[in-house]
């Protein structure tokens, strides 16, 4: 099961072009349109922001607020821009198999998100942020990071790091972090199901926000190498010409793309040990 | 423990640690492109990538390719349109790349 979004910038009216954006979902019965929000770019609207599948889609939907005292948009008095906010964000699920998103009651948008099923991991999302003349929200988060179970759409728990995490993963068991902090860049590994702190790493200064999470290794980009940690050991895994990028796991493979300097890209793939 | 354990443990060491040298993995390149990819996701088996372009007179290129993890040929659920597409994301783990970072989230 595969989901991206669309965001596509039209012409809205005469002064402002508009952002439409769609949640698709591609699998084997075909393309299903699960979400539809739209913006008005320095005005007012709804966005869509980080998503994540684990047995459904969960997705972050933003609204952005006209906050120009003139109400320029809305009243439309002096012309001008307009100036928006990203001013609140909640959180929606779309359970495998159906087309309509629910929101999950008191959990907040996300700047990086996880899943595994049934665990949802959040960074949530700096509440608010300006716009500015984006097309996309913002994704500023907070040094926390919270656990939802998807099955019963209930927090459990919530955890403070010392920084704001750039990466996140879970395998339903740990979630992972990468936290950058003024000290050095910790890996921080938490419970999904009680947020007890199970271990901090310091890492080497070129750790990149990637990380992902195995039934028993976590993976992460440092500078060319991908790097893991299995039984307390930390191993580098390879080291290539090109900075591994959107290092994910799946059965067991590694995969990651790199670009080389004339743009032309390709797809790596790695068994675990 | 006694010398011959020691002998033992240290031949074991040696054995672990030369095998571990030995299959030292190397990456298989599954996919190749021509255009700069920023996003990718992978899950049941298969691994989805999208790349973005925008050619010299300024149209946009975004679109979204899926194919097995073990290579072959790509479907395109989502072809390169020449439209003004802002979208950079695919589901599970998601990263955006630009040229000088890459943001997963």
């Amino acid at each position: 099961m595969l989901v991206y979004d669309s965001v596509d910038r039209v012409p809205l009216n005469a002064t402002h072009d508009g952002a439409d954006t769609t949640l698709w979902r591609v699998g084997p019965g075909g393309k299903a349109k699960l979400a539809t929000e739209n913006y008005e770019i320095t005005c007012s609207g709804t966005g869509i922001g980080p998503f994540a599948y684990g047995a459904g889609v969960a997705f972050t939907r933003t609204v952005m607020t006209e906050v120009d005292p003139g109400m320029e948009c809305l009243l439309g008095s002096g012309g001008g821009d307009g100036v928006s906010r990203m001013t609140s964000a909640t959180m929606r699920y779309v359970p495998a198999g159906s087309t309509t998103p629910v929101t999950i009651s008191g959990a907040p948008g996300a700047s990086r998100i996880a899943a595994r099923w049934p665990a949802l991991a959040i960074v949530p999302l700096r509440i608010p942020q300006p716009m500015g003349d984006n097309v996309t929200p913002p994704t500023r988060g907070t040094n926390q990071i919270e656990s939802w179970n998807l099955r019963t759409q209930t927090r459990r728990c919530a955890a403070s790091l010392a920084g704001v995490p750039t990466a996140v993963a879970t395998n339903g068991v740990q979630i992972a972090a990468i936290v950058p902090t003024p000290q050095g860049t910790n890996l921080a590994r938490l419970s999904a199901i009680n947020c007890a702190h199970i271990g901090v790493l310091t890492l080497s200064r070129h750790v990149r926000p990637e990380i992902v999470a195995g039934r028993h290794t976590v993976v992460w980009v440092a500078g060319r190498s991908v790097m893991a940690l299995s039984d307390h050991r930390v191993t580098r895994l390879y080291r290539g010409a090109l900075v591994p990028h959107g290092l994910t796991l799946s059965n067991g493979r590694l995969v990651w793309w790199v670009t080389g300097s004339g743009g032309a890209s390709r797809v790596l793939r790695l068994v675990l040990p | 423990m006694g010398i011959a354990a020691a002998v033992v443990t240290a031949l074991v060491c040696a054995a672990s640690t030369a095998a571990t040298a030995a299959a030292a993995p190397t990456p298989t390149t599954i996919a190749v492109t021509t255009k700069p990819i920023i996003a990718l996701a992978a899950g049941g088996g298969r691994v989805a990538y999208r790349t973005h372009f925008t050619d010299q007179s300024g149209g946009v290129c975004n679109s979204v390719h899926v194919m097995s993890l073990n290579g072959g040929n790509a479907s395109v659920p989502s072809p390169c349109v020449h439209t003004d597409d802002h979208a950079a994301w695919l589901s599970g783990r998601t990263c955006s790349s630009t040229t000088r970072s890459t943001v997963c989230r």
